[in-house]
């Protein structure tokens, strides 16, 4: 019978996982479940389905066409502090990543120049969404003893918006390789594709891989650590599921790094950051023959058609592959470390050449 | 020889990461040598480039690999044409 609870209809069973009927066939073929044929429709087990749907603890939030991984950006973080060092996160009223990553970047920053920094929050979704990423923990770890809140405040249980990876310190080699193979584990039961697992795998890896190379060496006196973040949405129009994945170091910026090769000492702060990406460019020698990882991810976003964002050192490169849009601005508060922001979409796509890459970011250079 | 990678984990980046798998793999080589992907999620350029091309090259410039995904591939194909060497599919011959 339709109605005997042990077996679903498709639609319930949509309802249960909360995804829509493309993603549950997906879903369905992939772990290969049973189906009971009641005439010419099929009935999935509920105890199959709802074993599926527990490890699953990423929301499907619905994200605008749109976005720009700046709702909530790095100047936007300066706009909290209503006095010295005091940051009124009730304030906030939406969010993205590239803004809990700026944000947290910035309190770091300030706790690190040893001063104390006050946090006002109140019992609203946006302040238990941040607790619920671990942000508040992180801080409190980040920068012992500089952090002021009060965490007796924050009581309405957010947790169904958790992140697939919520705010994670990353600050060994590889220490990032067990929680991006959750995050993958988690996607493909949740029906993305393996392929775009991997792109992601390898986007994090460079990312993670570059702040735990470049932080350790030369005379910086930065902690080599990194932070991760991701989070699972749905394009509210066309129902396309992406990832906004977001990597961030409070290191000295992408250009300070690339001007210690004295090939690049009088570039542009904007030439430094956006070379970077170009293959070969390097804060090392050429005879080392570095400068891999960035053009990967570029040509990995340029292939994409992701929207992909980088803050470092004041310097912020926003660019959007779809529309082939994209835009270089200069934050002269000057806020230290680097974030990076991708929304990568689950399609079949080809990574671009790095020639591609070479060509692109010329001709970003050339604009005025 | 088949060296599977998936021993040195499931996500292959970062250069320092790709030397230091090297260093490992150096003396125990025996040529020909073909890569087994199966397990592996991803690899980068700057992890292939310390292993990929250095075995290419004391093989006539070609190295076979199995078990290899589209994501893969698309690294190994960037290799290939960085460091002019040959990269088959082993499942192709």
């Amino acid at each position: 019978m339709v109605n005997n609870p042990k077996y679903l209809t498709i639609k319930q069973a949509c309802e249960l996982l909360g995804v829509s009927r493309p993603t549950f066939d997906k879903i369905r073929k992939r772990r290969n479940l049973k189906q009971l044929m009641r005439g010419q429709r099929p009935r999935f087990l509920r105890e199959e389905i709802e074993a599926i749907s527990e490890p699953v603890p990423v929301s499907n939030l619905a994200l605008d066409e749109r976005i720009d991984l700046s709702v909530f950006n790095t100047a936007t973080t300066f706009d909290l502090e209503i006095a010295p060092d005091a940051f009124d996160l009730g304030r906030l009223r939406d969010f993205d990543p590239q803004g809990v990553l700026n944000l947290f970047c910035a309190l770091v920053e300030r706790g690190r120049q040893g001063r104390v920094v006050q946090l006002l929050v109140e019992d609203n979704f946006i302040c238990n969404h941040l607790r619920s990423l671990g942000f508040f923990n992180q801080l409190e770890a980040a920068i012992p003893g500089k952090v002021l809140w009060a965490r007796d405040k924050l009581k309405t249980d957010h947790t169904s918006y958790k992140y697939p990876i919520g705010l994670t310190k990353i600050s060994l080699p590889k220490e990032e390789v067990p929680v991006v193979e959750k995050l993958i584990r988690l996607l493909r039961e949740q029906g993305f594709s393996d392929q775009i697992g991997g792109y992601i795998a390898w986007i994090f890896g460079e990312l993670t891989d570059n702040a735990n190379t470049y932080l350790r060496i030369g005379d910086y006196n930065y902690q080599a650590e990194c932070y991760l973040l991701a989070q699972r949405y749905k394009f509210s129009t066309s129902g396309s599921d992406c990832l906004i994945i977001g990597v961030a170091d409070i290191g000295p910026g992408i250009h300070e790094t690339i001007k210690r090769n004295p090939k690049y000492k009088e570039i542009s702060d904007k030439e430094a950051l956006l070379s970077a990406f170009k293959p070969g460019v390097s804060s090392w020698p050429d005879e080392y023959k570095r400068g891999r990882g960035l053009t990967d991810i570029m040509a990995i976003a340029m292939g994409n058609k992701s929207v992909f964002r980088v803050e470092s050192g004041g310097n912020i490169f926003s660019a959007d592959f779809r529309n082939k849009t994209d835009n270089f601005s200069v934050d002269p508060r000057k806020p230290g470390g680097t974030r990076f922001s991708l929304v990568v979409i689950d399609h079949d796509f080809e990574m671009k050449k790095r020639d591609e890459v070479t060509n692109y970011i010329d001709k970003v250079l050339a604009k005025k | 020889m088949i060296i599977k990678l998936r021993e040195y984990g499931s996500i292959l980046t970062g250069r320092p990461f790709g030397k230091k798998v090297m260093e490992q793999l150096s003396p125990t080589l025996k040529h020909p040598v073909v890569l087994d992907f199966d397990g592996t999620i991803t690899m980068g350029s700057s992890f292939g480039d310390e292993i990929v091309p250095a075995i290419a090259n004391k093989q006539d410039g070609k190295i076979e690999v199995i078990n290899a995904s589209k994501v893969i591939w698309s690294c190994l194909d960037q290799l290939a044409e960085d460091h002019n060497i040959q990269v088959l599919s082993a499942t192709e011959r």
